[in-house]
């Protein structure tokens, strides 16, 4: 019997209708956007509410190092940028005094005990030149404190030795002046263009995620699907007109025109957004977001990504009968997403590595990979080439199996079959 | 032309012999029943008769054709294990079964709102399936198995928990089908229907058909030797009292059934109860219903067997 298309069309129908027509599509559809714009305002109002300031007591028995570590200091005109800004936030939540010359240490330390006092920077001579600096505190995660309180014992001993070598202070701070670095990308055949951390790690990062949240939400939700079909036994009738192949087609087709229609309102969204322009945000932005070859690999990662791992949930949830067995089953299908995503920080940073290479070309894990690999740098022409064939050829031979699996799967009732038991069923057809 | 010609069919689940090589032709037109005890294989015949399993040997033929070739819309089907989409609307639950069955849109709709209307349901277009009751919710399957009007139409057991107005209900549905050129073969353990609906039979038990041909005629066979009576202080009566009489003896409390042999007839029955001391309070020469000879046949077979 040869493949019906008005069947799977009729199926792809049915899931898109009743999947869009949910008041849940519509919650999640305008709650996401929603929930990431309040993350980003919420951060940046967090910053600038800040409940609280710290409070740090210097004990200097140096007797001229605690002066220097306290006084504040306009940040130089040169260094601006990120620094500069952290600096300044974090001076902002972060009162620092010196201690009395009769202050005990016992003292200090009972007051960091009863929270009256958040710390206690102890400054000592280590032999003639040096300094050593103690931070106690009750609460030593703050890193934004201790990386400002190093900045400043090591700007503190700089001073000092400068000023012992007898170097005017002003010619000393002239001599710390400090370069931004700017960012240049090369690309094949030695054209430029601007550069930045957006471009270069946020636009990756957001890519990778895309891919990886629509095949975990979509393709779980295609699991579930086929578990709902198998256990209200309305399968049977399905499978009385339908070949097996045709619904699991029918759903993961469908479940992806959901999940499309979703990131086509989410994107028009964002575009809405851009071209109204309410933090001026185009001029930050450096050149056209996505090139066109980014643009054609994109989508078809994206499409043959969710295939493959789709193929994979649908015959996991032919094979469960409960949820919780699906859910168990799923996680080590899960696991190959996952993987790429955790290395993402270093396929970003090593894009040519021979194990970044490989692993672009395993279909498992290039749609996630090579899709990092080809934002960020240019790809040789074969290697982009070798992973559409083998994402092909695997999502083929996935799919193949997958509905060898679903087809004896679908219709089983009671334990859950072995391994050894579903590789037969793949071999057996 | 016969509806569905089974040839030497055979289906295996690991070691369990679900339909041993079984031949069997049900002809055209009227309603056919498959009976059989449970776990008999008369599912699994009805499931490979709709493509949902593959028999391992064997061809089955469906108007002539091979099963393979027959198109989507010649078949109606209401599975044993009964289950439709809880969160769909009634009528788009119709259309979409009626689209699966090669119906147009246009056309799907149209049957949809005819079946409904037929079966009075046409005010619960609009509501999901999962506010409709039991009862309702298997008329609607009813209708997913039969709004297309197909030529064959494969019941599983239509008539399990059913109140009886809604049997007679299906009965009149299923002559309403048949009247239309519909052919239905059903399963069932509900004798009754099967001696008021079905012209043939065919009794099916471990994977096997044990007997087959007409209604009338299988009666006629078991029925003319048939005694039933029905007694008081007959506690004590016992099988092996009538051996000599009654190929088979049925005992109940009250009741009791015989299948008289060939030499004997229903006066020697009476003499003997009379003669154990049973107070008779009916005593009836009858023609043996389906279920006496189902009952029969398999308890025959098992005799047999063992």
């Amino acid at each position: 019997m040869r493949t019906n298309w008005i069947n799977i069309y009729a199926v792809v129908r049915r899931e898109f209708l009743e999947r869009v027509r949910k008041k849940s599509f519509l919650i999640m559809t305008i709650l996401t956007p929603l929930l990431f714009g309040g993350l980003m305002v919420g951060s940046v109002l967090l910053q600038v509410v800040q409940t609280k300031k710290s409070h740090v007591v210097v004990v200097d028995k140096t007797g001229w190092a605690g002066p220097l570590v306290i006084e504040t200091r306009k940040p130089a005109k040169t260094s601006g940028g990120l620094d500069a800004e952290a600096e300044k936030s974090v001076r902002d939540s972060l009162t620092l005094d010196l201690a009395k010359p009769d202050a005990s240490m016992g003292a200090l330390k009972q007051a960091i005990g009863d929270q009256k006092l958040d710390g206690v920077l102890l400054l000592e001579p280590d032999g003639k030149e040096d300094l050593k600096a103690t931070y106690m505190a009750q609460n030593l995660a703050n890193a934004q404190i201790q990386g400002l309180l190093q900045g400043r014992v090591n700007e503190a001993l700089l001073q000092h030795r400068l000023q012992g070598m007898g170097l005017d202070p002003a010619i000393a701070q002239k001599l710390k002046g400090r370069v931004e670095l700017g960012m240049v990308k090369v690309e094949k055949g030695g054209k430029t263009r601007e550069g930045s951390v957006f471009s270069d790690f946020i636009k990756p990062f957001l890519l990778a995620m895309l891919i990886y949240m629509m095949i975990i939400m979509y393709g779980v939700a295609i699991m579930n699907g086929v578990l709902e079909e198998k256990n209200s036994k309305v399968v049977e009738v399905i499978l009385s007109a339908v070949r097996p192949f045709e619904l699991m087609m029918g759903k993961i087709i469908g479940i992806a025109a959901v999940g499309l229609l979703q990131y086509g309102i989410w994107f028009l969204l964002g575009a809405g957004l851009y071209l109204a322009n309410p933090m001026n945000l185009q001029a930050q932005s450096t050149g056209p977001w996505l090139r066109p070859m980014e643009m054609v690999l994109l989508v078809f990662y994206f499409l043959f990504g969710f295939m493959f791992y789709s193929s994979i949930y649908a015959a996991v949830g032919a094979t469960c009968t409960t949820q919780q067995e699906a859910q168990q089953w799923q996680m080590p299908v899960t696991m190959f997403l996952i993987v790429p995503i955790m290395l993402m920080v270093p396929t970003i940073q090593n894009p040519n590595a021979p194990w970044v290479v490989a692993m672009s070309l395993i279909p498992l894990c290039t749609p996630i990979t090579m899709l990092l690999r080809v934002s960020v740098v240019d790809v040789p022409l074969w290697q982009i080439a070798a992973s559409v064939v083998s994402l092909v050829g695997g999502t083929v031979v996935v799919a193949w199996a997958a509905a060898r699996v679903y087809r004896v799967g679908i219709l089983m009732t009671g334990k859950r079959p072995s391994i050894p038991e579903v590789i037969r069923w793949v071999r057996a057809g | 032309m016969n509806a569905i010609e089974y040839e030497n069919v055979a289906k295996t689940f690991g070691d369990v012999q679900a339909v041993r090589p079984l031949s069997l032709s049900i002809p055209s037109g009227g309603v056919f029943g498959l009976l059989g005890p449970n776990g008999a294989g008369k599912s699994t015949l009805m499931r490979m008769t709709m493509g949902i399993y593959l028999p391992d040997a064997g061809q089955i033929g469906i108007l002539g054709q091979p099963r393979g070739s027959v198109a989507s819309a010649t078949l109606g089907y209401l599975p044993e294990e009964r289950g439709l989409y809880m969160k769909m609307k009634v009528g788009e639950l119709l259309r979409f079964f009626g689209c699966l069955r090669g119906l147009s849109t246009a056309e799907a709709g149209r049957c949809a709102t005819d079946g409904l209307k037929r079966l009075g349901l046409s005010q619960w277009e609009g509501h999901k399936v999962d506010e409709l009751s039991k009862g309702m919710q298997q008329k609607i399957q009813l209708l997913v198995a039969l709004q297309h009007r197909p030529k064959v139409a494969i019941l599983d057991e239509p008539f399990s928990g059913l109140d009886p107005v809604n049997v007679e209900l299906f009965m009149e549905v299923l002559e309403e089908a048949i009247g239309q050129g519909t052919t239905v073969i059903l399963s069932t353990h509900q004798m009754e229907q099967v001696e008021k609906l079905c012209h043939s039979i065919a009794l099916i038990d471990k994977g096997q058909v044990v007997l087959h041909g007409d209604v009338a005629q299988i009666r006629r066979e078991y029925g003319a030797r048939g005694v039933q009576v029905q007694f008081s202080d007959g506690a004590a009566l016992q099988e092996s009292q009538f051996a000599d009489l009654a190929e088979q003896t049925l005992l109940m409390p009250n009741e009791a059934r015989f299948f008289l042999k060939a030499d004997a007839h229903a006066g020697k029955i009476l003499k003997r109860l009379l003669e154990l001391g049973v107070k008779i309070s009916k005593f009836e020469e009858a023609q043996a219903s389906m279920h006496d000879i189902f009952v029969k046949v398999v308890t025959g077979e098992e005799r047999h067997a063992n």
